[in-house]
């Protein structure tokens, strides 16, 4: 098998493994962290290591961190708690029709609610340009949730040069860098974003955990969305699960160490297979030539539709549309926000490398999904190469 | 791995048909001909069917289809279907009747549609041909 | 190793728990939302623990919505339903939970009608205040434990159950300490919802789940993804899931065996505590959990009596983890109406199937030296 699905989800690197174990097995490692005995104080300390092990990730402080079960909760807990926080009624938020679900269908809540929200529509590489957050600003506009890169396309959005624009007006910038922790470096003692979602799984972590940067100056301030206990400076309760959190800790570490260098051969190994697949006429690149995550490549192959594309590729596993809508097999609304027309989009495939992709992958990969376009486009009516 | 391995979990009937298509194409050009095509490419499915006809007796079919797996072996297997019969032999297939034999589930239901829509296509052409 | 008693706090994972979830710690990735062979694998192993865990409470395996642990659950019951009815009222009893107090109290705090059922000295719920809030407005949504995780009370729910159902109401019940350790059937329990979470059962921390009856009506905690029927969107988390599955069909063949286990080391425990100056033990005389003593030590704050435990290698709680090290009193003892200066005093004795009688015999002899050197200085009614 050939994985090329790393934007839906990574395997567990092994050395992560190793570091949860214990927490899963050894005598002395299962207190639960709110203990007030040796065997909680035992695991909390390993909570707060981990606490800071992703806070370096990020250039943050161990205390702006807090645990979530994954995106989902850390992407509602940011822009529902704010806004809870701050009252709902007659705030105005700006975000983008290619946000992931999470972010999507709680501003679709937050509508019901009474809050006014402004869908931008992302330039036709999928960027969502400075200049356009600016202008759908509103007097009461109370926030903006942008993702840092897209996780379809691989756009990177240009959400450096945003965030101090927002400081300036005072608005709070809550960043979705769930694509972009460990691939991007990413530093928040530079960058005034106020609060930014990640996930242990899409950077070689466990699945089922993941947390929320909560910048504490200037303070960004949250209601609650799971009550209970307290926890996590009272912004979300409930038992802390140590060797998920001891994972997600490892997983940051790992991929400090190895952001440079990874990024350069992946973007290599992201070309090559680009530069394989040119063979075929009719191919088109979605999203952005240059501002675009190293590991992510999103083709859309004229003739040749993109479940029976998938099911010719037995050997690969690889996506066509998000992994969250591909229960329901819909058509990418990412593609279609991007402009691509409704056959364009159903007839992609989002090649997503990393850690263990290799040159022998790539090349085989390509391989085969040259021949399986050949073989749908004859059989294609719609197909004609002029 | 098989390169052919059904790892997708397609029904039988559908996957060896997607797979291993045997009346793919055009059929060329001279002698009598019937064509039709249904769907559109907004919803993701295209099937066109020629038949190549010898008196009342269709001789000859190609199919040609853009869309899933399912909407593929619609196409081959109305082709099976119809070579060899006599024209008439349109008017007994159904949409129900591919659905029965391709197993095709509730949520591919509009492929078995769209083969119902080709054959009342072709008909329609015979009756004006006619 | 300390010798553990504080097993309403967490569990130690079961090592064939532990055997069970491996293979998704290493395997082929498994995303459980892809359509591919893989993806199927993790689906199937995710509806299989579905099973297990509904065969333990006796529900249908479609009534089953993963959350991220009891409190999510928790969560997701009051918010869910108070979200899908906006302006209803709801009861909660006065000794649930922080999970579903604290809840409740942001619910109201955002303008829902929010009452508290009384409980009595004996930690039982009040059954005439019950029955006038119950009878005072219309109601949607009643909360209440099978089991307290401090006390280890449990609450006749049925007859709880036929009191809502007849207001018009749904109940949900907090199972969380009671799932494991005693039977928990959900259809004789006559709930409507109701919370379980894994590592309080051997299984792994991070994963619990909502049961609920296909009628109940219920708005997502989180938005976004249309995992668990849209109920509880994000990607599952599948070796958790499926380490409770585990654990749930563990804790079902084994239930008999623990609770006869469990509740002859709390015969040992009770008789030793009583033969001991100066203790108290609360909840006393009603049912109560196989495996849980909460009492107090005549001369020692339970924080205080806690930490000399640790530093003899025991390891209690002086009440809920989750409320631990606020200095206050537990809020389930002063609901039950038990004077402040005694509910300080309290500590929480959770027994485990893996303690023996050695260890409850060696915790006893640890506590009669506290006992005999603080008699004097205070005394306990």
């Amino acid at each position: 098998m050939i994985y090329l699905d790393y934007a839906a989800t990574t395997p567990l690197d092994p050395r992560v493994r190793d570091a949860m174990l214990p927490w899963l097995d050894a005598d002395s490692h299962f207190g639960n962290p709110a203990s007030d005995h040796a065997l909680g104080r035992k695991a909390r300390v390993a909570v707060e290591r981990a606490r800071a092990q992703v806070a370096a990730l990020l250039g943050a402080g161990a205390d702006e961190i807090v645990w979530t079960s994954g995106a989902t909760e850390s992407n509602n807990l940011a822009i529902k708690g704010a806004l809870e926080f701050r009252g709902l009624k007659g705030a105005h938020v700006v975000t983008s029709r290619v946000e992931h679900k999470a972010v999507l269908d709680t501003c679709r809540y937050l509508e019901t609610q009474g809050v006014r929200v402004s869908y931008l529509t992302p330039q036709a590489d999928g960027v969502v340009a400075v200049e356009q957050v600016l202008a759908a600003l509103q007097p009461d506009t109370a926030m903006v949730s942008l993702m840092w890169v897209n996780n379809e396309t691989g756009a990177i959005n240009p959400v450096e040069a945003l965030a101090p624009q927002l400081r300036e007006r005072g608005i709070l910038f809550h960043v979705d860098a769930v694509q972009a922790a460990g691939k991007l470096p990413i530093d928040l003692a530079q960058v005034p974003i106020d609060l930014l979602s990640l996930s242990a799984h899409k950077l070689y972590g466990p699945k089922g955990i993941g947390a929320l940067f909560v910048r504490k100056r200037p303070r960004a301030r949250l209601a609650p969305q799971i009550h209970g206990g307290g926890h996590e400076q009272g912004m979300r309760s409930g038992t802390l699960a140590t060797h998920q959190i001891v994972g997600l800790g490892e997983a940051c570490v790992l991929a400090a160490a190895g952001l440079g260098d990874e990024a350069r051969r992946l973007r290599g190994l992201r070309e090559r297979l680009w530069q394989a697949l040119q063979v075929l006429p009719k191919i088109y690149l979605n999203g952005p030539v240059e501002a675009r995550a190293p590991g992510i490549l999103n083709v859309s192959f004229a003739g040749a539709e993109g479940e029976s594309l998938r099911a010719m590729l037995p050997e690969l596993m690889v996506s066509s549309g998000s992994a969250c809508s591909s229960a329901t097999r819909e058509p990418s609304y990412v593609l279609r926000a991007l402009g691509r027309d409704d056959e364009l989009a159903g007839s992609s495939l989002r090649l997503s490398l990393g850690r263990y992709s290799t040159e022998a992958q790539i090349d085989r990969a390509a391989a085969q999904i040259v021949e399986a376009v050949r073989f749908l486009r004859e059989l294609s009516p719609l197909w004609s190469e002029a | 791995m098989n390169p052919q391995e059904n790892v997708y979990a397609y029904r039988e009937p559908i996957w060896a048909r997607f797979r291993a298509p045997r009346h793919g194409g055009r059929l060329p050009a001279g002698g009598r001909l019937l064509e039709a095509q249904a769907g559109s490419p907004a919803a993701h499915s295209v099937l066109r069917l020629q038949l190549g006809l010898n008196g009342a007796i269709v001789a000859q079919v190609r199919f040609q289809a853009y869309g899933c797996p399912t909407a593929i072996a619609v196409g081959e297997w109305l082709a099976e279907q119809l070579e060899g019969q006599p024209l008439t032999h349109l008017a007994a297939i159904d949409a129900a009747a591919i659905r029965d034999a391709l197993e095709i589930a509730e949520d591919k239901a509009h492929c078995a549609l769209m083969g119902e829509d080709v054959l009342r296509a072709l008909q329609q052409q015979m009756s004006e041909q006619a | 190793m300390p010798v553990y008693l504080d097993h309403n706090a967490t569990t130690r994972l079961d090592s064939r728990v532990l055997e069970a979830m491996l293979p998704y710690l290493a395997g082929p990735y498994g995303n459980a939302s892809s359509l591919h062979r893989y993806g199927r694998a993790a689906r199937d192993a995710i509806e299989r623990a579905r099973e297990q865990v509904a065969a333990l409470v006796n529900c249908q395996p479609r009534e089953i919505v993963w959350t991220s642990g009891g409190t999510e659950a928790n969560n997701l019951a009051l918010k869910g339903v108070a979200e899908a009815f906006p302006g209803a009222r709801l009861l909660y009893g006065a000794t649930e939970h922080p999970a579903v107090l604290e809840t409740a109290e942001a619910l109201r705090a955002r303008g829902w009608p929010v009452g508290v059922v009384a409980m009595g000295e004996d930690g039982l719920i009040d059954w005439p205040d019950f029955e006038r809030q119950l009878a005072e407005a219309p109601l949607r949504l009643v909360s209440l434990m099978r089991a307290n995780n401090e006390t280890g009370v449990l609450q006749d729910i049925p007859r709880a159950a036929a009191l809502v159902h007849a207001a018009g109401a749904w109940l949900h019940v907090d199972a969380v300490q009671a799932a494991g350790k005693i039977p928990v059937d959900f259809v004789a329990l006559q709930a409507d919802l109701m919370s379980l979470s894994s590592h309080k059962l051997y299984g792994p921390k991070g994963i619990g789940a909502l049961v609920l009856r296909p009628e109940v009506e219920l708005s997502p905690l989180h938005h976004g993804g249309w995992q668990e029927r849209s109920l509880r969107g994000g990607t599952e988390n599948v070796a958790a899931i499926v380490g409770f599955g585990a654990a749930a069909e563990l804790a079902a063949a084994e239930l008999e065996t623990r609770t006869a286990h469990l509740r002859g080391l709390r015969e040992r425990l009770e008789s030793g505590l009583h033969r001991l100056p100066g203790v108290h033990l609360f909840g006393e005389g009603v049912e109560r959990l196989p495996n849980t003593v909460q009492f107090a030590l005549a001369g020692y704050e339970g924080e205080a009596l806690l930490m000399q435990l640790d530093r003899h290698g025991f390891a209690v709680s002086s009440g809920s983890a989750c409320a631990s090290g606020r200095g206050e009193p537990s809020h389930v003892l002063l609901g039950m109406g038990i004077e402040r200066e005694l509910a300080k005093g309290a500590v929480r004795v959770s027994l485990g199937k893996d303690n023996t009688a050695d260890e409850v015999d060696r915790f006893l002899a640890v506590l009669s030296g506290f006992a005999s050197a603080a008699t004097p200085r205070v005394s306990v009614r």
